[in-house]
């Protein structure tokens, strides 16, 4: 009987079974802890003014969204800025026509935060792409931004740093943000709810923002090809809804109509006009479900007046949030919040037929492809 | 600092482990003990540093008292013993002024109907830990007349930071010689690994065991606090599982500050020895908190007379000294109730004995009757214990009996997650071997040097070992997040 407990005993030493220990304890500990902070499932990593005043409801992607954004802007070369959220975040600025597009999209943005961005980045530019959405008027879930968080974004833009200073501040932002987190790091319903997430989603850590700050979602597309090869469409139709529910819950409910926004609306105009910077304004198309979302939730007069006075403010504002553009067809399978990156290119070049100038124009026959925003770096967005 | 906080676990405990071993192994071995006292005192102080120079002052006034009183003891024991008996009633004014002073005059207001101010005096944290062990050790010079002649040694005695707190607590002959042994100069892979071990248990028992049974046993309670009668099945849901979370938050505690000392290579004495299994509550109370009740019998039960004195005096004596025991804990007059509800069923216990002599039941049936009615007592006890007041305590304990046809409350039945856990916990206490027994742990400190030498015991380290341990610390780490204090540093 003792020889065969001895037998059995395959860590020969006391330290050798300490060492072990620890190690494998860390070891697990650690991948837990990222698994958390990638995926962030009960977004809890938001924790910046930064964040609170800028991406609500991007949590920590919100954070590195826009210490990232700011290093393209300052690396990019560029005549042309798109602004905007999500929605246009997707899209490829190389499928832009005539000009050199950064894109400027950030999740949850508000029109505060794209002013700032304006002010700080649109100077000695050609043009400037303003795409508003509904949601962005709605100070009840989107909150706005505080003095103390515009004074903190706008030194964070005014000392964006090089990309050699990056690596450093950008360890130094996971350091500090990870610490202050700790527990939620290491906390055991997290890294359930992180698991099931992963289970769930086969995107985590495939996001990645490209060269031009576009989104890179060709990991989603295929994903989604292969579910519909493999006949799993009703996967699709869970997502569905879960966006659904999103737009229900976190967009507009409640909905209180922010008066101060339409103030910073005429700031932008103001600024652009101001540096001489041609104003592309578009209200971005509303998907058909998502416009009887609004209906049924008796927010239509609210949903009009933004209409109204987008186009008061900018007259000559395309308004792309009516019937036409409600097709389903012009958005993803699996997503009546976000269009088509083929539909957000469509829209903006429409607008660019009409004000391109002569030089542009030339430019872009004669170099018709100009190099796309992929094949660069990928730096990690959310 | 709490054993079950991220600072202690990633910060403290691998510096302090780390920094004692370098300074032992490549510095002198006093660097070493200053090391530990320095790092306990900062341990002590991260709570709340004002008291720092309290616990620094007492030690300074106990060991020379100590030493002092050794000097006088060679020619003149009476002043020794006099200087004795005044270090120790000091130790008690601090004691009874930092506790029970508000207790007090709040009853004295209550009696004569006054309305003196009640001050509002911060506990100093394990003030009543720390203070029995120094009137053990002033009671122990009182015996023979010896002292310990090295002040680090002492000042190490009293602030060693695994016991500081919490307990155990620690004769000055459970510790003292093993400061002073060459032996625990060198690391002993074996004690640590065991240490490892015993505190990767503890840790699991506090925040996967204890603190997962709380919140049942709180939202009773607080319900019946605020004059709602909670159902029968809630009420004795929650009294059972106040009771799984009061043993599995304080020998989890235990268990910690046993292992910690062991990455040291001291041994600490057990505070628990699977006390729900006892058939009787005199068993109960010899497997219960030991070292207190250690304490309570050589300091207090034995000094007043003991059983020396007749029945009588011995049932008065056993009631006082649970009275006492009871107002330890904190200066409530709930917790004298506790106290004298168990001082009464040891003297209903002694008194069964003296009618039927046998000690032990005879068979398996008798066995878990004494089990289950010791279990059924001592459960209602802490109900007295847990609730913050006594109408409260009266009020669970109606509900326990009567039940509540108009009470609708569902804490134990809407979702079944806690009577899940009950039962588990109940198999756990009732079936499961303990800690020291799993490992092997003979800890039993004593100033016999041969047997602070002897073997620890059977635990061998292999792979299921590892890969359990593994799983258990990774399940107590990140269950942390929601960081609870342990019940007993209240006291």
């Amino acid at each position: 009987m003792q020889k065969n407990r001895k037998d059995s005993i395959l860590i020969s030493s006391y330290a050798r079974y300490s060492i072990a220990v620890l190690i494998g304890a860390i070891a697990i500990l650690s991948s837990s802890a990222f698994l958390v902070w990638v995926s962030d499932p009960f977004k809890r990593l938001a924790t910046s003014d930064h964040d609170k005043a800028f991406c609500n409801k991007l949590a920590l992607g919100g954070t590195t969204a826009w210490f990232l954004k700011s290093i393209i802007f300052r690396e990019q070369k560029y005549d042309a800025i798109i602004v905007g959220s999500s929605k246009i975040l997707y899209i490829d600025p190389s499928l832009y026509k005539y000009y050199r597009f950064v894109n400027g999209g950030v999740g949850g943005t508000t029109p505060e935060s794209m002013f700032e961005l304006l002010d700080a980045f649109a100077s000695e530019i050609n043009v400037v792409v303003l795409a508003l959405d509904f949601y962005m008027f709605n100070e009840a879930r989107f909150p706005y931004a505080t003095d103390e968080q515009i004074a903190e974004v706008r030194a964070h833009f005014r000392d964006v740093p090089t990309l050699n200073e990056k690596s450093y501040s950008y360890i130094k932002n996971l350091v500090r943000t990870s610490v202050k987190n700790l527990p939620y790091l290491l906390s055991l319903n997290a890294a359930a709810e992180a698991v099931q997430q992963v289970g769930k989603s086969k995107i985590l850590g495939k996001r990645f923002l490209m060269p031009r700050g576009n989104l890179d979602i060709s990991d989603w597309t295929n994903e989604m090809s292969k579910r519909e090869k493999a006949g799993t469409r009703h996967i699709e139709r869970a997502l569905y809804d879960s966006q659904m529910k999103v737009l229900r819950t976190d967009h507009y409910t409640p909905y209180v109509f922010s008066e101060r926004r339409i103030e910073v609306l005429k700031k932008i105009r103001d600024l652009m006009a101001k540096r001489g910077i041609t104003l592309i304004v578009q209200m971005n198309p509303v998907h058909a479900e998502d416009k009887q979302l609004i209906d049924s939730l008796r927010i239509t007069a609210d949903f009009e007046r933004y209409r109204s006075i987008v186009r008061e403010v900018f007259p000559d504002a395309a308004d792309f949030s009516g019937s036409m553009y409600a097709d389903p067809k012009y958005f993803f399978d699996w997503d009546p919040i976000h269009f088509l990156p083929s539909t957000g290119a469509m829209l903006v070049n429409q607008e660019l037929e009409k004000i391109a100038s002569e030089e542009a124009r030339r430019k872009y026959e004669s170099n018709p492809t100009p190099e796309a925003s992929s094949g660069g770096p990928d730096i990690y967005c959310e | 600092m709490l054993f079950n906080s991220y600072a202690f676990i990633f910060a403290f405990m691998p510096v302090v482990v780390l920094g004692y071993y370098v300074l032992r192994n490549f510095g002198r071995p006093q660097f070493a003990l200053v090391w530990l006292i320095l790092c306990s005192y900062f341990f002590y102080g991260w709570w709340n540093p004002r008291y720092l120079p309290l616990l620094a002052a007492t030690t300074l006034f106990n060991f020379f008292v100590g030493r002092r009183a050794a000097n006088l003891w060679q020619h003149d024991k009476k002043s020794a013993r006099r200087l004795l008996a005044f270090g120790i009633a000091a130790n008690l004014t601090a004691l009874f002024y930092f506790k029970y002073t508000g207790l007090a005059i709040q009853t004295f207001n209550d009696i004569f109907q006054l309305t003196l101010s009640v001050p509002a005096i911060v506990l100093p944290l394990g003030i009543s830990f720390f203070t029995f062990q120094k009137i053990a050790y002033l009671a122990d010079v009182g015996e023979d007349g010896n002292a310990e002649p090295r002040l680090l040694h002492y000042a190490l005695f009293v602030s060693f930071f695994p016991q500081l707190i919490a307990g155990p607590i620690v004769h000055p002959k459970d510790v003292l010689p093993q400061f002073a042994r060459e032996q625990t100069r060198k690391i002993d892979p074996q004690m640590m690994a065991m240490g490892l071990t015993i505190f990767v248990i503890g840790l699991f028992k506090k925040t996967i065991l204890a603190d997962n049974i709380a919140p049942f046993a709180t939202k009773a309670f607080d319900i019946t606090a605020h004059a709602v009668a909670v159902s029968a099945t809630d009420a004795w849901g929650a009294a059972l599982a106040y009771s799984m979370q009061i043993y599995f938050d304080f020998s989890g505690y235990s268990d910690m500050a046993i292992g910690v000392a062991l990455l040291f290579a001291i041994r600490l004495p057990i505070n628990f020895n699977s006390p729900y299994q006892a058939a009787n509550i005199i068993d109960f109370w010899r497997c219960w908190h030991m070292t207190l009740s250690r304490f309570l019998r050589d300091y207090l039960y034995i000094p007043l007379g003991g059983n020396r004195k007749g029945p009588a005096r011995k049932y008065f004596n056993l009631l006082l000294t649970m009275l006492l025991g009871g107002l330890w804990h904190g200066a409530n007059w709930n917790f004298a109730i506790w106290g004298l509800m168990h001082g009464a069923y040891l003297l209903i216990n002694h008194l069964w004995r003296a009618v039927r002599p046998a000690t032990r039941p005879s068979s398996l049936a008798g066995l878990w009757a004494g089990r289950l009615l010791t279990f059924l007592a001592v459960v209602v006890a802490w109900v007295f214990f847990r609730a913050p007041d006594i109408r409260t305590a009266l009020r669970m304990l109606k509900s326990m009996a009567f039940g509540h046809t108009d009470a609708e409350t569902t804490i134990f039945t809407s979702s079944g997650h806690g009577a899940l856990l009950l039962v588990i916990l109940l198999f756990i206490v009732w079936a499961v071997p303990n800690t020291q027994t799993v490992m092997g742990y003979r800890p039993w400190g004593t100033s016999q040097i041969e047997l602070l030498e002897a073997p620890l015991g059977g635990w061998v380290p292999d792979i299921p070992w590892a890969i359990a341990t593994v799983v258990l610390l990774v399940l107590g780490i990140l269950s942390i997040s929601g960081i609870s204090e342990f019940i007993y540093f209240q006291f």
